[in-house]
C-alpha cells in the first residue's frame, strides 16, 4: 500500500527530511498554490489521506502545508466506484481549505529565517503523525 | 456637530396618496419634506438628525418597473446626498417590503451610502436581502410603527456616526448578515445546557449559529433511452430573445422567461443575448449558445443521440435571486415540462 | 466517585523571601519558585513576575495558565502521569487556589500567539485578566530543539504550580464544593426519569505544540474512552497546546471545565451526568473515522439521551466536530456542539470548515476573526517580538498611539470552545 501513498507538500524540511523513504511530490509554492496543486490531482483521481487544513497555525501564518494523498481510487469504502471521478469527501475538504485561507490576511511575509524553520518543523511533525497512523 | 442627513423612502399609502388604486404611482421626490412615518422619526432623531426628503413610489410602479424605478430613485438619493437611506418600514405588505429592502441594498452597494429599512421577518424582501442590509424585525402591521421606528432610529444615528452596530439579537434586525460579536448573560457552557435540556424536551430552541442550508438534491435515476426522449434545455445565465422582451432582471428576477425555439438551429448575435448581470456578457452576448447549447442539442438531435429537443426553452437569471423565488420559479416550469412530455432537461448555469 | 474541592481565595500576590499563604495572600520567594522551575537543565533562566487585575499590563506570548492544587487526600497527586505517578484521581480531597494562576510565557517558535491584557479592551476578551497571575517567563539553553523546549516549559509550569498549591496543604478551605458521580446502575436507579446527559470532549491531539494529556498519554494515541468528570476536575488532563491562542484549552480550563461544572450543577435535577468521553483530533483522516465511530458507539452504549460536545482548535478540529455530531445524532442522541467560528473580518465569511444539517444546535463563542484594538500598555512581560510582528504585517495595524490592531484570536481564550466565556456571535 505504501507504494500508493504520497507526500504532497511545500514544506523544504519535509521534502528533505522524507524523500528518501517516501514518496514526495513537492512544489515550491505559496500555500494557496500548493493547495490548488492538491485539488488538481483529486480531480485526477487521488484522495485525501490527511486533513488540508492541519495544525491549528492559520493560513496566512504558515506558509506550508503537507498532506498525505493516495493515488487512485481508494480502495476502501468505494469498491466499484472505479472511474467514478473525484473523490467528493476530498474535494469537499479541498475546497473548505481554499476558501478558508481567504478569511486570513498573510502575516508570514518577512518572517524570519528562524521562525520559517519552527513552522517548517511544525508541519513536518503533523505530517510525521499522520505517516504513523497510516504505517507507511 | 452637523444634523445627520437622512432620505427616506416610502410608498404610496404610508404618503396618503391612496391604495392599491394608486399603487402605479411613480416615483417622486419631495425635497425638504418629512412625510406619513417620516414624522415619527423626525421626532425620535431629535436633535441628530433631519430627513432633507421623502421620496415616494407606488408599490405596483416598483416592482413592475423595477429596471427603469430602481436608476431613478437612486438618481433622487444621489441628489440629495445624504449620510443615511431609510427605507420603510414595510410590516408585512410583500411588494413595498421588497421594494424598501433592494433600494436599502442598492443604495448602500451602489452609492456607498449607508442604509436601513424595516420589515415582518416573513416578508420576502426581508428573505431576498437580510444578508445584504440591515432590516429591522417589525410587527406584521402597520400598529408596529411605534416599536419600528424605536428600534430603527438609534441604529440610523449609529450608521450616520459611523459607529459599530452589534449583533442582530442586540439591535434587533433580522440574522442572516454578517457575524457580529457580542457579550451574552450567561457563559457558553451554561447556555450549552439550557438548549440541551430543552432540545431534550422537544422544546423550541434557538441555534446561535445556522448552519448553511445545503438544499440536496437526489440525482434522478440516468436516462435509459435518450435516443427516444425529448430534452428541454433550462438556464439560470439569463439567455433571452434580443431585447429581452419580458423585461427579466438582470439580478434578484422576480420571474422567469419561456421562450419557443421552433426551428432555430443556432442563437446568433443578431437574436439573443444575455439579460445576466453577474458575469461579463460579452462572449455570452456574442453567441448564446455558449450558455445554452442549442447548437449542439440540434446536432444531436439529427445524429439521433436524443429523441428531439423540446421546443422551447426557459430562462432566469441566478444573480442574487432568493432560493425561494427560484424554487416557485422551478415548480411552474417542472410543471409545463412534465405535461409536454419532456423526459430529460438539462440545466445550464453560469 | 466522591470528590471534595476545597477553595481558598487568593487575595493578593507578593513576592518575599520564604513561601507561604498568609490570610489569603500568597507570599512568593522568587529564589526558591526559581529553584523548582531549574530542575530541568533545558531550561536556562526563569524570571517571575505578578499581574493583577486592572493593571496597564500585557503578558505574551501565554503559553500555558495552570490552577495551583493540592492533593490532601484520596488517590493519586496532582498532575498524574506527568508528574504525580498514575494512579486514578477524582476522588478524595483537592484544594485550589481560587483567584490565581501560574502563568508560562515566553517564546518556544517564532509565530507564537497569546496575548493576555490585565486592563482596557482585550481584558474583556481573556478570562485571564481577572486572575492574579504569577508569571514565569523561561529562557532555554542555546540549540534545543522547539519540541524540546515546550514540553521543558510545559513541565516548570506545573512544577511551579504544584510548588505552589503545596502551600495550600495545611489550610482550612475557605469553602468547600462536594462533586459526586454515580455508575451506571446507581444512576438508573436513582434518577429513572432524569435524561441521561454526558460531556463529549475534543482534546486537541494534532501534533508538536498541538497535543493534550491525558494521565501524561498523548491523547493523539487514545481510542475514545470515558471519564469520572471528577478525574477532569483533578487534573487527569493537561495542555500542551501552543497554538490558536484564543480557542485552545489551558491546562486552567481543563481543570476547571465549565462544561463539567455546569452539568454538574444540573447533576440529580434537570439531568443525570453520566460520564465524560473523550476523544482526539487528528490530522490522519481515517483516525477521525474511527474516533467519531467509537464516541458514537459510546453514546450509544451507554444508553444516553443527550451529549454535550465541545472542540478545541481551528479548522482541522471543524471536520471531527460535525463528524461527532452527525453519527451521535444518528444514534439518537440530541448533541449540542460548542464552537467557535472564523468568519472573517468582515463577518461574511463561512464561519466553519465543514457543516452539517445534523448541528441543528450550537453555542458558538464568538467570531476569532473579529478586530479589535489593544491600546498600548504600560508594562510588557514576555516579548512583544511576534505582536510587533502582527502588527507589522499590514499598515493599519500598528497605529500611531502605539496601540494595536489585532484578531480576537491573538487573545488567549478570547473564543473558548468550552463555553467558558460569555462572548458569543449572531
Amino acid at each position: 500500500m505504501s507504494g500508493d501513498i504520497m507526500i504532497v507538500t511545500n514544506n523544504p524540511l519535509a521534502h528533505e527530511q522524507l524523500q528518501d523513504k517516501y514518496n514526495v511530490v513537492y512544489y515550491e509554492l505559496p500555500l494557496n498554490e500548493i493547495l490548488k496543486v492538491m485539488r488538481d490531482m483529486i480531480h485526477a483521481g487521488c484522495h485525501l489521506l490527511t486533513h488540508p487544513l492541519s495544525g491549528s497555525v492559520k493560513p496566512g501564518e504558515t506558509p506550508y502545508k503537507s498532506v498525505l494523498m493516495l493515488k487512485g481510487p481508494k480502495t476502501q469504502g468505494s469498491a466499484g466506484e472505479k472511474g467514478a471521478g473525484a473523490d467528493s469527501e476530498s474535494v469537499k475538504l479541498i475546497e473548505s481549505a481554499l476558501s478558508a485561507c481567504e478569511k486570513f490576511a498573510d502575516k508570514s511575509a518577512g518572517y524570519a529565517e528562524k521562525t520559517l524553520k519552527d513552522l517548517q518543523l511544525i508541519d513536518l511533525d503533523l505530517i510525521k503523525g499522520a505517516i504513523a497512523s497510516a504505517y507507511i | 456637530m452637523a444634523k445627520i442627513k437622512v432620505v427616506h423612502y416610502i410608498n404610496q399609502f404610508f404618503a396618503n396618496i391612496g391604495g392599491e388604486e394608486k399603487a402605479d404611482y411613480p416615483p417622486e421626490l419631495r425635497k425638504g419634506e418629512k412625510v406619513g412615518p417620516g414624522m415619527a422619526f423626525a421626532a425620535a432623531f431629535g436633535d441628530e438628525a433631519e430627513i432633507v426628503g421623502t421620496i415616494v413610489c407606488g408599490d405596483s410602479y416598483f416592482n413592475e418597473n423595477m429596471d427603469k424605478a430602481k436608476p431613478q430613485i437612486l438618481e433622487m438619493v444621489k441628489e440629495l446626498a445624504p449620510d443615511v437611506f431609510v427605507a420603510g418600514p414595510a410590516f408585512n405588505a410583500g411588494r413595498y417590503g421588497v421594494a424598501c429592502a433592494t433600494l436599502a441594498a442598492a443604495v448602500q452597494e451602489q452609492l456607498g451610502i449607508p442604509a436601513i429599512t424595516g420589515m415582518y421577518e416573513e416578508n420576502p424582501g426581508a428573505d431576498m436581502f437580510k444578508d445584504k442590509v440591515i432590516i429591522v424585525a417589525t410587527k406584521n402591521s402597520a400598529a408596529g410603527m411605534r416599536d419600528a421606528v424605536k428600534k430603527m432610529a438609534p441604529l440610523v444615528l449609529k450608521l450616520g456616526k459611523g459607529e459599530r452596530i452589534g449583533a442582530s439579537i442586540e439591535e434587533g434586525y433580522l440574522p442572516g448578515g454578517p457575524r457580529v460579536n457580542f457579550f451574552e448573560q450567561k457563559r457558553g457552557s451554561e447556555r450549552a445546557v439550557e438548549m440541551l435540556l430543552k432540545k431534550l424536551a422537544g422544546e423550541s430552541f434557538v441555534t446561535e449559529y445556522p448552519m448553511p442550508v445545503f438544499d440536496r438534491v437526489e440525482p434522478n435515476p440516468a436516462v435509459k433511452d435518450l435516443a427516444h426522449t425529448k430534452v428541454a434545455l433550462v438556464t439560470s445565465g439569463g439567455i433571452v430573445p434580443k431585447g429581452n422582451p419580458d423585461h427579466i432582471e438582470s439580478s434578484s428576477a422576480s420571474h422567469y422567461g419561456e421562450y419557443d425555439i421552433t426551428g432555430v438551429m443556432d442563437l446568433t448575435e443578431a437574436t439573443y443575448e444575455t439579460a445576466h448581470g453577474g458575469y461579463d456578457p460579452v462572449y455570452a452576448n456574442q453567441d448564446a449558445d455558449r450558455v445554452l447549447p442549442v447548437d449542439v442539442m440540434r446536432d444531436l438531435e439529427k445524429e439521433g443521440v436524443i429523441g428531439s429537443l423540446y421546443n422551447k426553452f426557459f430562462t432566469t437569471t441566478g444573480n442574487g435571486t432568493a432560493v425561494a423565488s427560484a424554487k416557485a420559479f422551478a415548480k411552474e416550469i417542472a410543471g409545463k415540462l412534465k405535461n409536454d412530455g419532456v423526459g430529460a432537461v438539462i440545466l445550464t448555469s453560469t | 466517585m466522591r470528590l471534595e474541592m476545597g477553595h481558598i481565595y487568593i487575595k493578593d500576590i507578593q513576592f518575599a523571601d520564604s513561601s507561604k499563604i498568609e490570610n489569603g495572600v500568597l507570599y512568593v520567594s522568587r529564589e526558591e519558585a526559581a529553584a523548582v522551575a531549574l530542575e530541568d537543565e533545558k531550561i536556562k533562566n526563569v524570571v517571575f513576575d505578578i499581574a493583577k487585575p486592572g493593571e496597564s499590563v500585557r503578558i505574551t506570548p501565554v503559553k500555558d495558565v495552570i490552577e495551583p492544587r493540592v492533593k490532601v487526600s484520596g488517590r493519586g497527586g496532582v498532575f498524574p502521569g506527568v508528574l504525580a505517578k498514575v494512579d486514578t484521581v477524582g476522588s478524595g480531597t483537592t484544594y485550589a487556589l481560587k483567584g490565581m494562576a501560574v502563568v508560562t510565557a515566553g517564546k518556544i517558535v517564532g509565530f507564537q500567539e497569546g496575548i493576555i491584557d490585565m486592563s482596557g479592551p482585550g481584558a474583556d476578551y481573556t478570562p485571564f485578566s481577572k486572575t492574579l497571575n504569577l508569571v514565569m517567563v523561561c529562557e532555554p539553553q542555546e540549540g534545543l530543539e522547539p519540541h524540546e523546549y515546550e514540553a521543558a516549559v510545559r513541565f516548570a509550569g506545573f512544577r511551579v504550580a504544584a510548588y505552589v498549591g503545596e502551600l495550600a496543604r495545611e489550610l482550612t478551605p475557605d469553602e468547600t464544593k462536594v462533586y459526586e458521580t454515580c455508575t451506571i446502575k446507581e444512576g438508573l436507579e436513582k434518577y429513572p426519569d432524569l435524561p441521561r446527559v454526558a460531556y463529549v470532549q475534543m482534546l486537541q491531539s494534532q501534533g508538536l505544540l498541538h497535543d493534550t494529556y491525558v494521565y501524561g498519554v498523548d491523547a493523539k494515541k487514545i481510542l475514545p474512552t470515558i471519564l469520572s468528570p471528577t478525574e477532569t476536575m483533578d487534573g487527569a488532563i493537561v495542555s500542551g497546546n501552543c497554538v490558536s491562542a484564543c480557542d485552545k484549552n489551558p491546562t486552567y480550563v481543563h481543570q476547571n471545565n465549565p462544561v463539567v461544572e455546569d452539568l454538574f450543577a444540573q447533576h440529580g435535577k434537570t439531568l443525570n451526568f453520566v460520564c465524560q468521553i473523550i476523544t482526539n483530533e487528528n490530522v490522519y483522516l481515517a483516525d477521525k473515522m474511527r474516533s467519531s465511530d467509537w464516541t458514537a458507539k459510546l453514546c450509544a452504549m451507554l444508553d444516553l439521551d443527550g451529549a454535550i460536545v465541545s472542540q478545541e482548535g481551528f479548522g482541522n478540529p471543524d471536520t471531527d466536530l460535525i463528524m461527532n455530531c452527525k453519527k451521535i445524532e444518528a444514534e439518537g442522541v440530541k448533541t449540542v456542539i460548542i464552537t467557535d467560528e472564523y468568519a472573517g473580518r468582515d463577518g461574511k465569511s463561512q464561519s466553519l470548515a465543514d457543516a452539517d444539517e445534523a448541528a441543528d444546535a450550537v453555542i458558538t463563542g464568538g467570531n476569532a476573526n473579529e478586530v479589535v484594538i489593544l491600546p498600548k500598555m504600560d508594562k510588557v512581560i514576555g516579548t512583544l517580538d511576534y505582536v510587533n510582528k502582527i502588527a507589522g504585517a499590514s499598515e493599519d495595524t500598528l497605529r500611531a498611539d502605539g496601540s494595536l490592531e489585532v484578531e480576537l484570536q491573538v487573545i488567549t481564550g478570547a473564543t473558548n470552545e468550552t463555553g467558558f466565556n460569555k462572548l458569543s456571535a449572531r
